[in-house]
């Protein structure tokens, strides 16, 4: 298989409080991954961790087996890891059109190039079209979260990480979410999604890792997941 | 005293504010500092032009503004950019050193007294419009204003940079993860806001034919009361707030009785207090757009 991003050993720990201990995940190019779990297992500090923004204390994160650890969150972004974090974090006080091309902060390959992604990207998203010149502010939630993955996808990245997609959306806007997530497989992303909503991600995901209180629980395939004990207590964890 | 003759000494001093706010509103925005120091970039200017008397013009203006960007550039590399983790009061503490620091060093070079500077003297005396006699220096204040705003409008609404800036001032985390570059963001912040610094200490010079090393400090106080009243963080904001705050001021030396005018600037906070405490936030909340879900 066509490993991508590989994370090995990852130990992160905030002050005293240990978030993340040994985690080791791999995606493949093409490949949807879910990483599932309740409130507080480390998802996002695993995200985190992995575009940068947080420092490991031991472990290794590679992409196309070469180490990143230490690089800057900027610095991988051009290596082609991109986040749409939980929350969606779009600038709102800019137009739909300016947070799309900030999105291409760091390609290198031309004006060109990116005005053909553009227009691919738009038409995975009509509604970013039809509003392209509106403050992203003025969107809906489930927009914005359009917006968040097209303004990462213009970046081109080799790896996507999406955290939470579905949260705080109406059950409508998740599957036109998720719907997008399933035709980035074809263009060969990695993409990696951490969610709360594991009735969703097990849906879309080739495979899964079952993560709490930091530590990887269980993985598999998704339909092999649904079946584990595991998978049922974690998700009822998350519930609680 | 006639109505428009006040009204252009309250969009005069309003355009200060604005250009002092935005100066120290910019630098707030991409890192969560106050910078203090703001006040003695607008000093190293002032006293380039002093030093390089008798020399043309535009080599005094350029020594000017050279000098202020220089030193915003060097503060940011040496004294804030090691500690861009640190903790809001510790920046804020640096800010406080930086200044006392710039402040000491003109007293050795220059001494601690006023020195009487002759510049732009052509600014001085009146222009006439029909009837009316105004300020020449006012005038200028205000059209150079204008334009600086709408070069910074254009800046900002219009290249990818300045696009890239006002995405960082938004959330600078997120512009990290967009891949913007977090130390070229910050220094073209200072850069601009020496820059903004070298344009009000040549309207100081220009006003008060001197130069000091105090000459910058109650102008920070009132950038850093005006971008608060604006809603600190938002480049609108500060901009807003400026002018707001230069313009109360003037109006309530205008209006307010004769023997309490001496006590103008204990009204201006009092209602700037007053304002606060109903909207702690300022004029613009730029958070509002993001509680929509």
């Amino acid at each position: 298989m066509n490993t991508m991003l590989e994370v090995e050993g990852l130990h992160v720990a905030y002050g005293a409080v240990t978030a993340l201990r040994g985690v080791a995940i791999s995606v493949a190019r093409g490949e949807v991954v879910a990483v599932i779990g309740p409130n507080g297992a480390g998802k996002s500090t695993l995200l985190r961790a992995i575009v940068g923004l947080n420092k490991p204390g031991e472990g290794d994160v590679r992409l196309n087996s070469v180490s990143i650890v230490g690089r800057s969150p900027e610095r991988i972004v051009a290596d082609g890891i991109c986040l749409v974090p939980e929350g969606r974090h779009v600038f709102t006080s800019l137009s739909v059109r300016d947070n799309v091309m900030l999105g291409a902060t760091t390609r290198s390959d031309g004006k060109r190039a990116c005005l053909r992604d553009l227009e691919k990207i738009l038409t995975l998203f009509p509604i970013l079209q039809r509003r392209y010149r509106q403050r992203a502010g003025q969107l809906s939630g489930g927009e914005q979260q359009m917006l968040a993955i097209a303004r990462a996808l213009m970046a081109a990245p080799k790896v996507l990480l999406l955290d939470e997609p579905s949260l705080g959306l109406a059950p409508l806007v998740i599957s036109a979410v998720y719907e997008v997530i399933e035709q980035l497989r074809l263009t060969g992303v990695a993409v990696l999604v951490v969610e709360q909503n594991i009735e969703m991600a097990l849906r879309v995901a080739d495979r899964a890792y079952v993560l709490d209180t930091g530590r990887i629980l269980a993985s598999g395939r998704a339909n092999e997941l649904r079946r584990m004990p595991e998978v049922a207590s974690a998700y009822f964890g998350g519930a609680s | 005293m006639n109505v428009l003759q006040t009204a252009l000494d309250a969009i005069d001093l309003g355009a200060i504010y604005a250009l002092a706010a935005l100066g120290v509103g910019l630098v707030f925005s991409v890192m969560r500092l106050i910078n203090f120091a703001h006040g003695e970039l607008v000093a190293v200017a002032g006293f380039s032009v002093y030093a390089l008397d008798g020399q043309p013009l535009w080599i005094r203006v350029i020594a000017g503004l050279a000098s202020a960007v220089i030193l915003a550039l060097i503060m940011e590399r040496v004294a804030f950019r090691p500690l861009r983790r640190a903790e809001p009061s510790t920046l804020l503490i640096t800010s406080f050193a930086v200044s006392y620091l710039v402040q000491h060093l003109i007293i050795v070079v220059f001494g601690s007294r006023p020195l009487g500077v002759s510049f732009l003297q052509e600014l001085s005396g009146d222009v006439a419009m029909g009837s009316l006699r105004l300020p020449r220096l006012e005038v200028v204040t205000v059209a150079a204003t204008v334009m600086l705003l709408v070069g910074l409008i254009v800046f900002f609404h219009r290249t990818p940079l300045g696009i890239q800036m006002r995405a960082a001032a938004e959330d600078f985390t997120m512009a990290r993860l967009v891949g913007i570059k977090a130390n070229r963001v910050i220094a073209t912040a200072f850069a601009i806001s020496g820059c903004l610094a070298a344009f009000l200490a040549f309207i100081q010079v220009v006003q008060s034919g001197t130069v000091s090393y105090r000459m910058g400090l109650d102008l920070v106080l009132m950038a850093f009361v005006s971008a608060v009243v604006g809603g600190i963080g938002s480049l609108v904001g500060a901009t807003l707030g400026g002018m707001v705050v230069g313009i109360t001021s003037v109006c309530l030396q205008t209006f307010l009785p004769p023997d309490t005018r001496v006590y103008r600037d204990a009204y201006l906070f009092g209602l700037f207090l007053v304002f606060l405490i109903a909207r702690p936030q300022g004029l613009i909340f730029r958070k509002a757009d993001r509680e929509r879900v």
